[in-house]
């Protein structure tokens, strides 16, 4: 008869061997796959996470309690406002009460989840209803915000340190299909989602000032200029566009000015803000009808700019129309660094968008972990010290201001494009006393 | 009262397919698998090299169930009882079940299949007892209701056309049925695993790997088979793969092991049910982790670990060193299918010659355990 521990000790067994087995059977996949490259620069991640996720970040107590205790006031306040306004209490994480309130008490047509087909109150529901009754935007508004705030105390502000008075969280590497790594609470049970510490706005506090440097060292914070946008030029070939990146020019505004013919439109032009959205969302696959309902367009109008975009640049269609072949013939695309992507869903517009989406998304986060490994390998100075979505940051002793060209050097990724190889400009933001302060 | 849907196909047949129960189409036609889900059966079974005109096709309910819900033929809750139910295995059912079910086995005893594919839940469970087809699937067993008869289990087709992604891995599955159809046993790994070992045992097999490591590429020791009873390769490369895995219990290392090979491995315990001042004395514990630290950090060693940075914090946290990683299978997987299923048991089912499902067994005993230290 076997003991408990025997069955677990042989179950442990059975796990090594399988491990052994897969890892055997995997290598010749990659092989064949032609996945070496990428499979290798993934796996050169590990030590370099394990140090960051060792390191953790310096946490300023005091700031982070005032933080905490100025949220939950706002949160009273909010709450009783919402219980003044609506005239009885309400929990707004409670889905059913929320849902409760809106569509049977305000009477409200119910917007169902397409997946389990329940009803939804989720933000982007919510949001929907205030656009189509204004009458209840500003209850909208202010649920939105007490769920940010909700977040922000509960997911953030309250995550435990370790008793050396650090933030740790762990890393995953494989956290994402876009290469990006995801974070959590780490295996001791502190530290918690790093990826969305938000730099604040509204009632919302920049969070990310509570991340300090240890003594003597300076906070840095790398990002990547217009990413998404010089990936989708390079990958089209966009002649015109790529000269404009050439020539220093914004293309959003480029493309503002040449829409309303008019020269004076400049990057804070309210109107390039609405092209710069519209632009993306169009390079990505958005329909003009969805784009439309997005940034208040009519839907005609949408499609008249969408139909003028593409005829100014004719190349962003021919890349849209490439990915489409290759996901029709193959279900699969690659992006410049040879890693790929498999879709194993039904194929459809959905999928064409998230394909158009990857390409961008997987190619600037591998910008960013080969700048990781590069600072990690080259400046051992260096501390990385957050890996964020599209984003490096950590601290480097104050002494060696240097160190900051360094790492823009180090960060400097050539993604490489035959002929005309893409180095995307990055950005190194630098402050002695938070994360959040650097400028 | 619904139409009767009888199975098809030649008798006898080297794959018989076992379904859940008929849907409308079925119903109308009068043979299984006609609909929607049939088409795509037929399809996948043709990509996995299978001709479904060669096989026996049917299913464990003969009767098509109201609204599709097996639920009102099976009663899955305490209060959906009713006295019409009748107990079958584990489960109470209505007559209709029980009587498919007989039907069921002597249709197995009449086709003869080398391999029955069992499709969906209600076929793995008629079949072998085991509720929960998306652990099940891809699993290779033997049935217990018709003894000896070798199943294969996975997702039922219908399940396919809702969750479009499945699809790959259910065609996967049918051709490792296409594969273990050509043999009638079941031919389950041979691991040669030591698992209570002594402390001797330990020192001499980490020593033994150590000196393997030291002597990188030379003919390596054959008489640890003979002296502890676990092989290591006979000639070994110049870098030595380890597969190495921890368990770990409210955050302590409770044993580590590691494999040499698909089939050998050690466990080296730390704790154990029978002391709770765990399994070694400390000077014994000591130099164990001594030696771990020595091969796992050798200059040779290349580590294979399935999310092994999980393993590697317990590792520097508790024995303060960190082991010469090389290659993580979850993140490789990761790398070939990215927004794939990534764990151990699925990683498994795609790449092992041989799979079954092992982990849910020992996930119900760590559970167990833990109620029991809990109580």
């Amino acid at each position: 008869m076997r003991t408990g521990s025997e069955k677990l000790w042989e179950y442990n067994s059975q796990d090594c061997c399988r491990t052994f087995e897969i890892w055997s059977a995997q290598q010749k996949v990659v092989d064949s796959m032609g996945l070496r490259r990428p499979h290798d620069m993934e796996m050169s991640l590990f030590y370099p996470v394990l140090r960051t996720m060792t390191k953790g970040c310096r946490v300023d107590e005091k700031l982070r309690t005032e933080m905490l205790d100025t949220l939950q006031a706002a949160e009273v306040a909010g709450q009783q406002w919402l219980e003044d306004v609506i005239g009885h209490p309400i929990n707004i994480q409670s889905p059913k009460q929320v849902a409760t309130f809106f569509y049977q008490e305000m009477g409200q047509a119910a917007y169902h989840n397409r997946k389990t087909g329940g009803v939804t109150t989720d933000d982007e529901t919510l949001h929907k209803i205030g656009l189509r009754e204004p009458l209840l935007w500003p209850i909208v508004q202010k649920m939105a915000e007490m769920r940010s705030l909700g977040v922000f105390t509960g997911t953030f502000l309250k995550s435990l340190t370790d008793p050396d008075g650090r933030l740790r969280c762990a890393y995953n590497i494989g956290g994402t299909t876009t290469f990006r790594f995801s974070s959590s609470e780490n295996v001791w049970g502190n530290g918690t989602n790093l990826q969305n510490w938000s730099k604040g706005g509204g009632l919302l506090p920049n969070l990310r000032r509570v991340i300090v440097p240890d003594p003597g060292r300076t906070f840095f914070d790398i990002d990547l200029s217009s990413s998404d946008l010089r990936i989708v030029v390079w990958e089209s070939n966009c002649a015109r566009m790529k000269e404009w990146f050439h020539e220093g020019k914004d293309p959003y505004t480029e493309i503002t000015r040449t829409y309303y013919k008019d020269s004076g439109i400049t990057k804070l032009d309210p109107r390039r803000q609405l092209f710069k959205s519209f632009c993306h969302g169009t390079n990505y696959g958005g329909r003009a009808k969805n784009l439309a309902q997005r940034l208040g367009l009519g839907i005609a109008e949408a499609e008249r700019v969408q139909a003028w975009y593409f005829s100014q640049f004719p190349e962003i269609r021919g890349w849209q129309e490439r990915i489409i072949d290759a996901i029709n013939r193959t279900s699969r695309v690659r992006n410049a660094f040879g890693f790929q992507r498999t879709f194993f869903d039904r194929v459809d517009d959905n999928v064409y968008r998230e394909a158009f989406a990857w390409i961008g998304q997987s190619t600037t986060a591998i910008c960013i972990n080969l700048g990781y490994l590069n600072v990690d390998a080259r400046l051992p100075d260096v501390d990385v010290l957050l890996q964020v979505h599209d984003s490096l940051a950590g601290q480097f002793p104050t002494s060696r201001p240097e160190l900051a060209d360094q790492i823009r050097e180090e960060c400097s990724i050539r993604i490489p494009y035959g002929d005309d190889p893409l180095i995307i400009p990055v950005g190194v933001k630098t402050s002695p006393k938070s994360w959040g302060d650097c400028e | 009262m619904s139409r009767q849907v009888m199975p098809s196909g030649p008798i006898p047949a080297r794959i018989m397919i076992v379904g859940e129960a008929p849907g409308s189409e079925e119903e109308r036609t009068g043979f299984p698998f006609m609909g929607a889900s049939g088409n795509e059966l037929t399809k996948m079974l043709a990509e996995a090299g299978i001709n479904r005109n060669e096989c026996f096709i049917t299913n464990l309910i003969r009767i098509r169930p109201p609204n599709n819900d097996l639920g009102s033929f099976i009663a899955f809750k305490k209060k959906d009882v009713t006295p019409s139910h009748v107990p079958l295995r584990d489960k109470m059912v209505l007559r209709c079940v029980r009587e498919g079910y007989d039907l069921l086995l002597k249709e197995i005893n009449l086709a003869n299949p080398t391999l029955v594919i069992a499709l969906g839940n209600a076929a793995l469970w008629a079949l072998t007892g085991r509720w929960g087809i998306t652990e099940w699937r891809g699993s290779v067993l033997v049935s217990d209701a018709a003894p000896g008869r070798k199943i294969l289990c996975t997702y039922h087709p219908a399940a396919v056309l809702r969750q479009w992604s499945w699809r790959p891995t259910l065609v996967h599955d049918l051709r490792r049925a296409s594969r273990e159809a050509t043999f009638p046993e079941l031919k389950a790994p041979q691991f040669s695993f030591l698992i209570r070992p002594s402390f001797g045992a330990v020192v001499g097999y980490l020593d033994a790997l150590e000196a393997s490591l030291g002597r990188a590429g030379a003919v390596f020791v054959e008489e640890s088979r003979r002296v502890y009873g676990l092989p290591i390769p006979a000639r070994i490369t110049p870098r030595l793969p380890l597969a190495v895995d921890i368990e770990t219990r409210q955050h302590h290392i409770t044993c580590i092991g590691i494999a040499t090979s698909k089939s050998d491995a050690i466990c080296i315990p730390f704790t154990c049910e029978e002391s709770s001042d765990g399994y070694w004395s400390l000077d014994e514990e000591a130099e164990i982790v001594l030696r771990l630290y020595r091969v796992f950090t050798h200059p040779s060693v290349e580590i294979i670990g399935q999310n092994f940075i999980y393993d590697v914090q317990h590792i520097l946290r508790w024995w303060h060193f960190i082991p010469r990683f090389k290659y993580d299978t979850m993140l490789c997987q990761h790398v070939l299918f990215p927004g794939q299923p990534k764990a151990l048991d699925y990683l498994a089912s795609l790449y092992c010659e041989h799979y079954a499902q092992w982990k849910r067994e020992a996930r119900d005993l760590w559970k167990d355990n833990e109620e029991k230290k809990d109580a």
